[in-house]
């Protein structure tokens, strides 16, 4: 499974979504195809939602092996540390699933 | 760098104010003019991040300019999240040290209980990012992240981060300016409904209204700013590296750069505690402790009223409440009024140093404050 990233020129930091210049060095940025592969760093599982969501929302932050981090939405519950794969959905959010 | 001195402050209670934000905004203006014996102020700086969307207000400067009688000075807003009290002190400070303005008056204020509180998490939850805000997530689901990761890799337990509202609700207690006082038992933070695992409704800041004002000079008073920094962090909370909150990290060593001090100096300190887990990291970003011992030093009571270093001796945002773009400016408040002796039944002893730190965004705009007394 591939997501769409971004890495910097410069300093060779991992951003998704891809965007043009460097959060933090104004670096250009290249658009790259990345694995989803990786690993949950943390998760909430979030009871209150905004007006036009459904509750319970589970999300991760997920570390990517090939670098980079990316927050996920999740169907099944994770632990910190889980191996997962993420997926990106056609409207640019990111769906995580354990490996 | 020419000094700037704190003449004057002043807060309307926290809570359930029934004024238009303008009118409750000039109210602090006039009491902290009243506490700094001023009658005239060269400008008027004012700080709000949801003026327009829930108290449907703008001009806001140039209003509480006119209600308090000081047409004619130059006035303007400034917008910073919930770091708007603040980054409303910093502008006061810079005008009156670069010889601009004289005598500065800072108000930061928010009008948020008359509206329904779906109608403001969505007003508040504008700061983050979009893709954040495009998976459902609030402010609460991030700060849930943050308390959930800090709770593994440091080994704090849920019941002693449930010791920062109890500490807070227990310090309020002896605020009359606080919207909660009344303690709280630890059992009742423990079984408050879950807002996003691991954090509960009594981890969480309320929705408040209320103003806070304080009147910054260049002629000398009781109270001198001796920094103030401003630092930074990327939006996305994915995007971020490294642990804590690098914009407070940075904040903080300017304002400690600039006022000739450390961490070790500070006496009493005002720390942005929107969510528990807060506390805790800014106690270790602003370098009253290393990382992953903040909690350690609450749990011992280090940081409690009596303590070594009280944190918080107001109720903080949990307690005293947190109209977003007051809190900065109320921290302000507090830290001079414990300065000069005068915070009553919360009172810290031997206070020489103070220290304000305030979040905007989810942690990626901060500002740290150190004042000291004039000997």
């Amino acid at each position: 499974m591939k997501v769409r990233a971004s890495v910097c020129d410069r300093c060779h930091e991992t951003i998704l979504p891809p965007r043009e210049r460097c959060p933090e060095c104004r670096g250009p940025m290249a658009v790259r195809e990345l694995d989803g592969a990786g690993e949950v760093v943390t998760h909430t599982t979030v009871h209150v939602v905004p007006e036009g969501f459904q509750a319970p929302i589970r999300v991760g932050l997920v570390r990517l092996d090939a670098g980079g981090q990316v927050l996920a939405r999740s169907e099944v519950a994770v632990e910190i540390g889980t191996r997962v794969t993420v997926e990106e959905l056609p409207d640019g959010t990111h769906l995580l699933r354990p490996a | 760098m020419p000094p700037a001195y704190v003449a004057g402050v002043g807060q309307t209670p926290f809570g359930k104010v029934e004024m238009p934000l303008p009118a409750m905004m000039a109210e602090a203006a006039s009491l902290a003019l009243a506490d700094a014996g001023a009658e005239a102020v060269d400008a008027v700086i004012v700080g709000s991040q949801t003026a327009d969307e829930l108290a449907q207000v703008s001009n806001l400067g140039t209003k509480v300019a006119d209600i308090l009688g000081l047409s004619g000075v130059a006035a303007w807003r400034v917008e910073n999240s919930s770091a708007s009290g603040s980054a409303v002190l910093e502008a006061a400070v810079h005008a009156v040290r670069s010889g601009a303005y004289g005598r500065v008056l800072a108000v930061g204020g928010e009008r948020m209980t008359d509206k329904p509180t779906p109608t403001v998490t969505r007003a508040l939850g504008r700061v983050l990012a979009d893709t954040e805000v495009r998976l459902g997530l609030t402010m609460t689901s991030l700060a849930a992240m943050v308390a959930r990761l800090y709770m593994a890799r440091h080994g704090l337990s849920r019941e002693v981060l449930a010791l920062v509202p109890v500490k807070a609700h227990g310090n309020a207690v002896r605020n009359p300016y606080a919207q909660f006082q009344k303690a709280i038992t630890l059992q009742k933070v423990l079984d408050s409904p879950i807002i996003a695992d691991p954090l509960r409704m009594f981890d969480c800041a309320p929705i408040s209204d209320g103003a806070a004002a304080v009147v910054v000079q260049a002629a000398s008073a009781r109270v001198e700013v001796l920094g103030v920094g401003h630092g930074t962090d990327r939006v996305a909370l994915a995007d971020r590296r490294g642990e804590g909150l690098r914009a407070t990290q940075l904040a903080a060593r300017a304002a400690f750069a600039q006022a000739r001090v450390s961490p070790g100096d500070v006496d009493v300190a005002e720390l942005h505690d929107a969510f528990s887990i807060l506390e805790v990291i800014d106690s270790e970003d602003v370098g009253f402790y290393k990382r992953g011992e903040g909690y350690r030093a609450l749990e011992r009571g280090e940081t409690a009223l009596g303590g070594a270093r009280p944190i918080n001796p107001s109720g903080g945002l949990k307690a005293r409440g947190h109209p977003v773009g007051a809190t900065g400016l109320a921290q302000v408040a507090e830290v001079v009024w414990q300065l000069r002796g005068e915070a009553g039944a919360r009172q810290v002893d031997h206070t020489r140093v103070g220290l304000t730190q305030n979040i905007g965004g989810f942690g990626c705009n901060n500002l740290v404050c150190i004042l000291g007394s004039v000997a």
